[in-house]
């Protein structure tokens, strides 16, 4: 994945253990900054390597880890320049998740050899979605179940997300909610 | 060869559409009109909820090309629209979309939502706040790989001036 994956991985370490933690983790690793790099592309093995230790000093199983970094990553990117492409995709959590497929659309030209998810809305009732997650992926499965829960605290709505069923490319979400107003 | 494409449809495309018949009367309008000009109706007269820049109204279905440029400002709003004009049988498609400004892009005022899935404008603001970012990660990163350089300089020089007291004190621990 992008460097940039990395770094929010980084920083999530940083926040929640601090700077040590992670400088043990590079060594660990054998990596270093130059395996941070936001623009240049790295193997999906090194992704989930960090992830993988990162998880083991936060003292969570990876899958949880996984979960903790979706909800991490929507943090890190609602802040600096990026805070303006979160907003501008939409601004209630339907509509925002509607718009996800347009985000990375424009996610894949400022980084041509991404490999993005597709994400479809086969229903959108009130206080009721199904999103269909699609990858050449496998295994992100928690991640998106971290991502879609840090969405719903972003737009302060509280709720439940279930997996109605997944397949090999695909898990289908089912997200009921209620807006805390 | 002609097209039938629905109201809905042409509101995907382009989310800020007006039609109008032949006495400018607007007979349809997008779900982004809907959103942002609420007051503007289906019937009302197109120029009193638009200024329409390019064309005298009393002129506008005037013989000349069938698609023209068009560039509208809602009187409510100041809301500037452009596009094009595109004259039929019935009437006129104003096939416009919003004018996408770095202000509307970042005060959170309208979304992804009211511009077209094609809209290229629009692509490329969101491509240009994504090279941003990633600008400042990159200097970020080069920040720290500086910070980092002058802190080893630091501890080498340090040690180097440390060293003659180092020495004595490891030479007098190993020599007793
Ligand atoms: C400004 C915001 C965002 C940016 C810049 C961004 C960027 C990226 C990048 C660079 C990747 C890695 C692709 C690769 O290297 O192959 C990625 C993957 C991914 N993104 Fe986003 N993203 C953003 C927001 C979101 C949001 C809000 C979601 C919420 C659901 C999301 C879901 C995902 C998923 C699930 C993946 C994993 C790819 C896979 O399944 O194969 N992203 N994104």
């Amino acid at each position: 994945m992008y460097g940039m994956i990395h770094r929010a991985m980084r920083n999530m370490v940083h926040e929640e253990l601090g700077e040590d933690a992670w400088l043990a983790l590079e060594q660990k690793l054998k990596i270093g900054p130059m395996d941070l790099l936001t623009g240049k592309v790295y193997g999906d093995a090194l992704t989930l390597g960090i992830i993988t230790e990162a998880a083991d000093r936060l003292n969570l199983a990876v899958d949880q880890c996984l979960i903790e970094f979706g909800r991490y990553w929507i943090r890190y990117v609602d802040q600096g320049s990026l805070a303006s492409v979160m907003n501008f995709t939409g601004q209630d959590l339907a509509s925002f998740i509607k718009n996800l497929d347009r985000l990375h659309l424009a996610v894949g030209a400022a980084m041509p050899d991404a490999r993005l998810p597709a994400f479809s809305t086969l229903c959108n009732d009130p206080g009721h979605l199904v999103v269909e997650y699609r990858s050449e992926r496998v295994g992100l499965e928690p991640f998106v179940l971290g991502l879609l829960q840090g969405l719903m605290e972003r737009f302060h709505a509280r709720g439940d997300i279930e997996v109605l069923s997944r397949g090999e490319k695909f898990v289908i979400f089912d997200i009921r909610y209620q807006d805390r107003d | 060869m002609r097209l039938t494409v629905s109201e809905k449809q042409i509101g995907g495309l382009l989310p800020a559409f007006l039609n109008v018949d032949a006495f400018l009367n607007i007979t349809a309008l997008g779900p982004g009109i809907a959103r942002h000009l609420p007051h503007v109706r289906i019937g009302m007269p197109c120029d009193e909820a638009f200024s329409i820049l390019n064309f005298e109204t009393a002129q506008f279905f005037r013989e000349g090309p069938e698609i023209r440029p068009v560039q509208l400002i809602s009187r409510v709003g100041d809301l500037p629209l452009s596009g094009a004009a595109v004259f039929h049988e019935g009437g006129c498609l104003l096939a416009v979309r919003f004018a996408l400004s770095e202000k509307i892009f970042a005060d959170g005022s309208m979304d992804l939502s009211d511009f077209g899935f094609a809209d290229t404008g629009m692509l490329s603001t969101m491509l240009i706040a994504l090279q941003r970012a990633m600008l400042e990660e990159s200097q970020a990163t080069a920040i720290e790989s500086c910070d980092t350089k002058r802190n080893a300089v630091r501890i080498v020089r340090n040690a180097q001036a440390a060293s003659p007291a180092i020495w004595r004190m490891i030479s007098t621990t190993c020599c007793q």
